[in-house]
């Protein structure tokens, strides 16, 4: 298997649902009724003999809705664990009075070996 | 027919007695122990993720943990978390969430306090909670 991001995977599974993203923080304006910000997390790597044997990298897709997210949310759960990826949680983080946005939160998380993310020369 | 009788020691019986008397006092202090590793690591990941213009300290100082307590189905149950509202009646545990996850329809950026040191913190609280509940057991004896 070669080297493949977390970032690059959620942000192709978002690209194949057609739902718009930005990673860090949304700055098109006006924002659309629905859309991801990508949140990259940790890199984990569990050691043995100071040599990372594998590394655990997570990320959270945070979700914006003006409507009913719920369809949303769970075509991107499904495409996540369809993708090889792991489902970590999820959680509604808040109605935002202000924008009008229901915010939901998806974390991910991929492991991969360490020969998979070594840079080869 | 054949027929064996085992037979307890007396003292193991006082023991286990002893241990079924003691033992929400036990679990009470092993998960405030617990609790209270988690109380530190927090603040210090807070203080550093809230961004200058809000560093008025408040909502550091309103993390901490609460007492031991019983729920309706008998649970013990030890919460960390905000004191709140805030003095300017807005929500602590709301702050810190949005500080976490980002808001303000994705503008603003999110500043993840918790999730970096969550498995850390899982760490510190087990083995805080397995030494004091060995040493609480020990002291029954």
């Amino acid at each position: 298997m070669s080297f493949s991001s977390i970032m690059k995977d959620v942000a192709a599974i978002l690209t194949t649902l057609s739902i718009d993203y930005e990673t860090g923080v949304y700055t098109a304006q006006p924002a659309p009724a629905t859309f991801c910000v990508i949140i990259p997390g940790t890199e984990t790597p569990e050691c043995a003999d100071d040599i990372p044997d594998n590394v655990v990298s997570t990320a959270t897709i945070e979700l914006y809705s003006t409507g009913n997210y719920l369809d949303v949310a769970r075509k991107i759960m499904t495409q996540i664990v369809d993708n090889g990826l792991t489902l970590e949680g999820c959680e509604f983080v808040e109605k935002e009075p202000d924008t009008g946005y229901n915010h939901y939160a998806i974390d991910v998380s991929k492991t991969q070996t360490w020969e998979d993310i070594k840079w080869q020369q | 027919m054949a027929r064996a009788e085992i037979e307890i020691p007396d003292d193991l019986i006082r023991q286990l007695n002893k241990l079924d008397r003691t033992m929400d006092d036990i679990v009470t202090k092993t998960l405030d122990a617990g609790a209270e590793t988690c109380v530190e690591p927090m603040r210090d990941s807070l203080r550093n993720r809230v961004s200058a213009e809000h560093k008025d300290g408040e909502l550091v100082s309103a993390l901490g943990k609460t007492t031991v307590r019983k729920s309706s189905r008998g649970n013990l149950n030890v919460k960390v978390g905000f004191n709140d509202p805030r003095r300017d009646g807005n929500i602590n545990a709301k702050i810190a969430n949005v500080l976490e996850h980002g808001g303000r329809g994705g503008r603003q950026p999110a500043r993840p306090w918790l999730k970096p040191i969550r498995k850390q913190l899982e760490e510190n609280a087990r083995r805080a909670m397995e030494a004091e509940f060995s040493k609480e057991v020990r002291q029954t004896q």
